[in-house]
């Protein structure tokens, strides 16, 4: 147990000596210590936490009571003992009053003197463990909190870690290309470091190609930081890892190179590289962090490395997107007609609007031209994206063509087509032959949406479908039945595919009103500016969310009096002139031997441009027809925009010859932009057929 | 009649008592003599006593056309193979060929039963 220190304050120097010794005597490891003033005994209770006082009423100067009153403030805890005088019993209820612990009566009765101390001792002491404790009890409480507050913080920043990660994760690979995941990448691991930069680069080409930009595709993260790296190469920041292994910071790379990181216009001086490894182990790329000041990275060294390994794992799967999404582009591509054919009397128009999705779609549409000038339009779709999508859109579309290019009626094709497609694959089609002799056209559909077809005087509507099929590759069993439908000259059809028409969320009721309106607004300019103000009003300036393939037709409208033909200046253009200017000549009613020599005659001059007029450079072979003096006979002029030299390959003499024979008049006019024949016949009847 | 439209070239070729006789149908012109040409030599062989070219189903014949004619004339004479035309009078392309006086180079007949009893009877 430890000692007790009590203090004894008396003006009276005999009880002074007496009283310590006696309770020296009688309590067990006392120390005992004695003041003769209020005042000095202030000074020591101030420096020395007593266990008990024991203090006279009455002395000089400060009294006792008064000395309770510090003592009370001093030190509140600590047990006062008052001495009053005999039968003072107004000071002993005063000092009980004033917080006294307990009063001894002069003259002292020493047994309830040291009584009373031991017990004021032993209050005190349990006062002070209880104290001690309650101290204690504190202090782990707060001890506690404190531990509570720091695990809380760590818990916090775990989950920060987790959840940025999910996210990076998240971002790294809901990116689409190299590009976008280099982006996602370096973003991630800005926010992961706290870096004041972070570069993700992909090695586009093999690490051991010399320096210089074009082998690394790169993303700087923050914005402010990728601004300042505009004009400036990124290069540096990446050259260690392909020179060095494994992670690196600025104090592994030797001087040459660490320069090149402190040169930068960020003015590094701190530098993190981790590489970004293939599974196969070669080095697709890496991150890298900067900073001008301070943090050295080496705390966060191993989550960049963690993100390094996601990282790898999205630029594998970004290289291979791109290699796909690049070849089902490609495929689809070629497989568009690069340009429309020519065909005089017939206007044709096509737009293909790739959509929103990164993935190329199976939308393809093609014009054929068949036998007896007939010309097919065809429009597809193929269910699903990518190249497989691209690849069934090759086969239907060959397939289609080589059908249809050996006279196989629409139906059949139809028929044939259905069993061609590959098990599993889907596609709506379209085909439509046109026959402008008869006015006339025969369509098959499969599952497709019905095209629109405007009239001369502009109204439109949809062509009825009565005889539809389900898609091509739903149902096998079902033959195809053809439609038809007459065609005034001047109609145009309208194509499309369901990319146009369709608006998620929405009936596709709504998106054909609209296309319909649209065409009732847009109609009256030519068939280019046509499907131009379609698509702006339909797609209402935005891209499509779906690809839009669409494709015109507009079938001239006869002028009985006169005939103008221009076509590209080929030997495969000689057939469709002589096929358009016999459908004129018959339609105005030209007997059969007249048109026979007629075409001869035209068909020379026209071959004639075809095979001297032009070098290897397009041209035009222009023929204008028109029946003179009221039908008595025809006017035919033949033009190119070339020097016509009247000598060539083959026997020019007999050809000139013909037409001399077949007409009543040939002149051959040459002119500074090119040579004009001009040629009169008189016709010889009205056509009896 | 209406004048027989449509596919470029058609060829059908037939043997009648060792004399090759080759329908062409449809249009002559620059882009297709080439071709036919190619088939008309293929019909031949060494052991053929004749070629008789019916034109009946031609509709559209031009210069390159004529001059693809003559040459063919022209071929067989110097293999002494003889050679005839079948032109019937209701032909669009008679009068142009009649212009061309290819009639001084190869025998014309209205018919093929015609023009291969020619070959047999000249022989």
């Amino acid at each position: 147990m430890s000692v007790s220190r009590i203090l004894i304050v008396d003006d009276d120097p005999a009880l002074l000596q007496a009283l310590p010794e006696t309770l020296r005597l009688h309590l067990e490891g006392v120390v005992v210590e004695t003041t003769h003033s209020a005042a000095s005994a202030l000074k020591q209770i101030a420096a020395i936490d007593y266990d008990a006082i024991v203090t006279d009423i009455k002395m000089p100067g400060m009294d006792g009571l008064a000395l309770l009153a510090q003592i009370r403030v001093l030190r509140p805890d600590t047990p006062t003992l008052l001495i009053t005088g005999h039968g003072e019993r107004d000071l002993t209820l005063q000092s009980l009053r004033g917080g006294a612990y307990d009063f001894i009566q002069k003259p002292i009765d020493r047994d309830h003197l040291i009584a009373s101390l031991r017990r004021a001792i032993q209050v005190r002491q349990l006062k002070r463990q209880v104290e001690a404790q309650r101290a204690a009890l504190a202090a782990h409480a707060t001890q506690l909190e404190q531990i509570v507050q720091t695990r809380t913080v760590e818990l916090r920043e775990a989950v920060d870690r987790i959840h940025a990660l999910t996210e990076v994760a998240t971002s790294i690979h809901a990116a689409r290309g190299v590009g976008q995941v280099l982006e996602a990448i370096a973003e991630a691991a800005y926010r992961l470091a706290g870096a004041e930069v972070a570069l993700a680069g992909f090695f586009r080409y093999r690490p051991d190609a010399t320096a210089g930009d074009h082998w690394c595709d790169a993303a700087v993260a923050p914005q402010e930081a990728a601004l300042r790296f505009r004009e400036a190469s990124v290069t540096p920041f990446f050259a260690p890892v392909l020179e060095l292994r494994g992670s690196l910071r600025a104090e592994d790379l030797p001087p040459r190179l660490l320069r090149g990181v402190a040169e930068s216009p960020l003015r590094i001086s701190s530098y993190l590289a981790v590489p970004i490894q293939a599974r196969g182990g070669q080095t697709l790329g890496a991150i890298v962090l900067g900073n001008a000041t301070g943090h050295r990275f080496e705390d966060i060294q191993e989550q960049i490395e963690g993100l390094a390994r996601q990282a790898a794992v999205a630029l594998e799967n970004a290289v291979l997107y791109e290699h796909e999404h690049g070849i089902a582009e490609t495929l689809q591509r070629s497989l568009l007609p690069e340009r429309l054919p020519e065909i005089p009397g017939i206007h044709l128009a096509a737009r293909y609007l790739p959509g929103l999705s990164e993935a190329v779609g199976g939308d393809w549409y093609d014009v054929l031209e068949l036998d007896s000038g007939q010309v097919g339009l065809v429009m597809g779709d193929v269910a699903g994206r990518g190249v497989w999508a691209a690849s069934i859109m090759g086969q239907l579309r060959n397939a289609l063509r080589a059908y249809a290019l050996d006279n196989v009626p629409p139906a059949s094709i139809g028929d044939r087509l259905n069993r061609f497609i590959d098990s599993g694959a889907m596609a709506t089609l379209f085909y439509l032959v046109y026959d402008p002799h008869r006015g006339v056209a025969h369509y098959i559909s499969f599952g497709h949406l019905p095209p629109l077809v405007i009239g001369p005087d502009g109204s439109a509507d949809f062509l009825g479908i009565r005889n539809g099929s389900p898609p091509l590759g739903t149902l096998l069993t079902t033959p195809c039945r053809e439609n038809s439908v007459s065609v005034a000259p001047g109609s145009t059809f309208l194509l499309y595919t369901d990319g146009l028409v369709e608006v998620k969320g929405k009936a596709i009721d709504e998106g054909l009103a609209r296309l319909k309106d649209a065409v009732t607004h847009a109609y009256g300019g030519d068939l280019n500016q046509l499907l131009d103000q379609i698509l702006a009003t339909v797609l209402d300036g935005g891209t499509a969310g779906d690809d839009v393939a669409i494709l015109a037709l507009q079938a001239s409208p006869v002028d009985p009096r006169r005939l103008r033909i221009q076509v590209p200046a080929l030997p495969s253009s000689l057939p469709k002139v002589r096929y358009r200017l016999r459908q004129w000549l018959e339609a105005a009613s030209v007997a059969s031997e007249d048109i026979h020599e007629i075409l001869v005659a035209s068909g020379e001059a026209c071959g004639n441009v075809v095979a001297h007029a032009y070098g290897p450079a397009d041209g035009v072979v222009q023929l204008n027809a028109e029946l003179t003096d009221g039908r008595v006979g025809i006017s035919l002029v033949v033009r190119d925009a070339g020097q016509w030299r009247p000598t060539g390959s083959f026997n020019p003499t007999r050809g000139t010859l013909l037409m001399r024979a077949l007409m009543d008049s040939v002149d051959v006019v040459p002119g500074p932009n090119g040579t004009k024949v001009q040629m009169w016949r008189r016709l010889r009847g009205e056509s009896n057929s | 009649m209406t004048a027989q439209k449509g596919s470029p070239e058609g060829t059908q070729v037939l043997e009648r008592d060792g004399v090759v006789v080759v329908q062409l149908y449809g249009e002559i012109d620059a882009a297709n003599a080439p071709g036919v040409r190619q088939q008309l030599h293929a019909a031949l062989s060494n052991s053929s006593a004749g070629l008789v070219v019916d034109l009946t189903g031609v509709a559209y014949l031009d210069s390159r056309g004529i001059q693809f004619l003559f040459e063919l004339g022209e071929r067989l004479t110097m293999r002494r193979l003889p050679i005839r035309f079948v032109v019937p009078e209701t032909s669009v392309i008679r009068r142009l060929l009649l212009l061309t006086h290819i009639d001084d180079v190869i025998p014309l007949d209205l018919t093929s039963d015609a023009a291969v009893a020619q070959i047999l009877g000249g022989k």
